[in-house]
């Protein structure tokens, strides 16, 4: 990999919510340890624990947090990740490493999709089956959107600066919400891989198709060899209806899309040969419960829509109340009143 | 809107989606002739029901085309509602 640029993350700006002295940096071989020693000081004050993956984060853990400790997974946010990155402000970089930093409910939510998507993996597959299982997973029930949060006029913000872009989009809670930006997939996929003892880092840049953008995506690498992975072009096909499986190791001329960045910052890449790609790409999507995830999705939809209709109804009441109280007789969907 | 509908509906396929809006159409049209029904007023136009099984084909042209007759057919029924009453 070829690193163009000499961006880093500033840590007075990721460790900002922080005192110094309640900032805990351990891995899953002291982590048990470093926790004794926190809850032991009985402290109120707000603490970080930071650790480089989810492994070795278990229930127990997740279960004896108390309120004031947050937890911070860095994964693919690494100083070579920030390096990759040109011509963005430094600001966007220390916002992601401020975003994956997790409450114990979203942890606990977060660890079990983690155990759901791994159930189904095969012990017989080797790594190139298991990391294509992970990017179909990806690709399945993950949604790709660019958008932005709103601000108070409605309007979407132009978040550049990444600084008003939700954290469902760009940490790991993409994977409970189902919904998240290119720098989430990335990030999220990175995650998958280690917890599979695969190597995989998150690659940041610039792409130019009809404009110009930042992207976010994926370096596997297995027996040596290094396959680029970038799944939201193929979710976005899902999405419309068309099952395909291009962005996982394929050459440039069997990809979808193969923006210039890809050519700008990796050489030596290995390909994948298409032919395999589509006897595997069935194998291990048999695993994913795709009709189950479609199902759970539309009850999900079902309820948000009926809570929004209560609450609706609620306002409306409130305003007819200090109006018309009589003046109720339309109702939605042929409700009684 | 809540942003946890606008979410859960984002996160839907796209066949659920049409067929939502398609839901979403219907409501609307029986809400405005239960109006006219009350008040002895005959429709003048009809809403298609989109059918997930069958029609989960459709490009997104010919879904726009028939969303647009729906929404166009919802409009005129209105208005000329309006006009009368």
């Amino acid at each position: 990999m070829v690193s163009l640029g000499v961006k880093a993350f500033d840590e007075k700006n990721t460790y900002q919510a922080y005192d110094a002295n309640n900032i805990y940096k351990c891995d899953a071989n002291n982590i048990n340890a470093v926790l004794e020693q926190i809850l032991q000081q009985h402290s109120n004050e707000r603490i970080l624990i930071e650790l480089p993956s989810t492994v070795g984060l278990t229930d127990e853990i997740i279960e004896s947090l108390t309120d004031n400790i947050d937890v911070r997974i860095i994964g693919g946010l690494t100083e070579e990740y920030a390096k990759s990155h040109r011509g963005q402000d430094s600001d966007s970089l220390d916002h992601l490493r401020e975003k994956a930093t997790y409450s114990k409910q979203e942890l606990r939510e977060i660890m079990a999709m983690f155990k759901r998507i791994e159930a189904n993996i095969d012990p017989k597959w080797n790594d190139y089956e298991k990391a294509l299982y992970l990017y179909e997973y990806v690709k399945y029930n993950i949604v790709y959107r660019r958008n932005f949060d709103k601000a108070p006029d409605g309007s979407f913000l132009d978040a550049r600066g990444n600084s008003n872009r939700t954290r469902a989009w760009d940490s790991l809670i993409g994977l409970t919400r189902q919904l998240s930006t290119c720098s989430g997939f990335a990030h999220i996929y990175q995650e998958l891989c280690t917890r599979q003892n695969i190597a995989c880092v998150k690659v940041g840049g610039k792409y130019y198709t009809n404009h110009e953008g930042d992207h976010a995506w994926n370096i596997v690498t297995i027996d040596g060899k290094n396959f680029l992975v970038d799944a939201i072009w193929d979710a976005q096909e899902f999405e419309k209806g068309n099952d395909v499986t291009t962005g996982f190791g394929l050459s440039n001329d069997d990809r979808t899309y193969s923006p210039r960045c890809y050519h700008e910052m990796h050489n030596n890449l290995s390909v994948i040969s298409k032919e395999w790609m589509q006897t595997a790409s069935k194998k291990v999507s048999m695993n994913i419960p795709k009709e189950q995830i479609a199902k759970e999705r539309v009850e999900a939809f079902i309820k948000a829509r009926e809570d929004d209709y209560q609450r609706m109804m609620y306002l409306r009441q409130q305003q007819l109340q200090s109006i018309s109280p009589a003046e109720t007789e339309m109702t939605m969907e042929g409700r009684s009143k | 809107m809540s942003t946890d509908l606008l979410d859960s509906f984002d996160v839907l396929d796209v066949n659920t989606k049409r067929n939502q809006i398609n839901k979403e159409l219907i409501i609307i049209y029986e809400l405005i002739r239960k109006y006219e029904e009350m008040r002895n007023v005959p429709a003048i136009s009809k809403v298609k029901k989109y059918n997930p099984n069958t029609d989960n084909d459709m490009s997104e042209a010919e879904m726009l085309t028939f969303l647009y007759e729906d929404i166009y057919n919802i409009q005129q029924e209105l208005i000329s509602l309006l006009s009368i009453i």
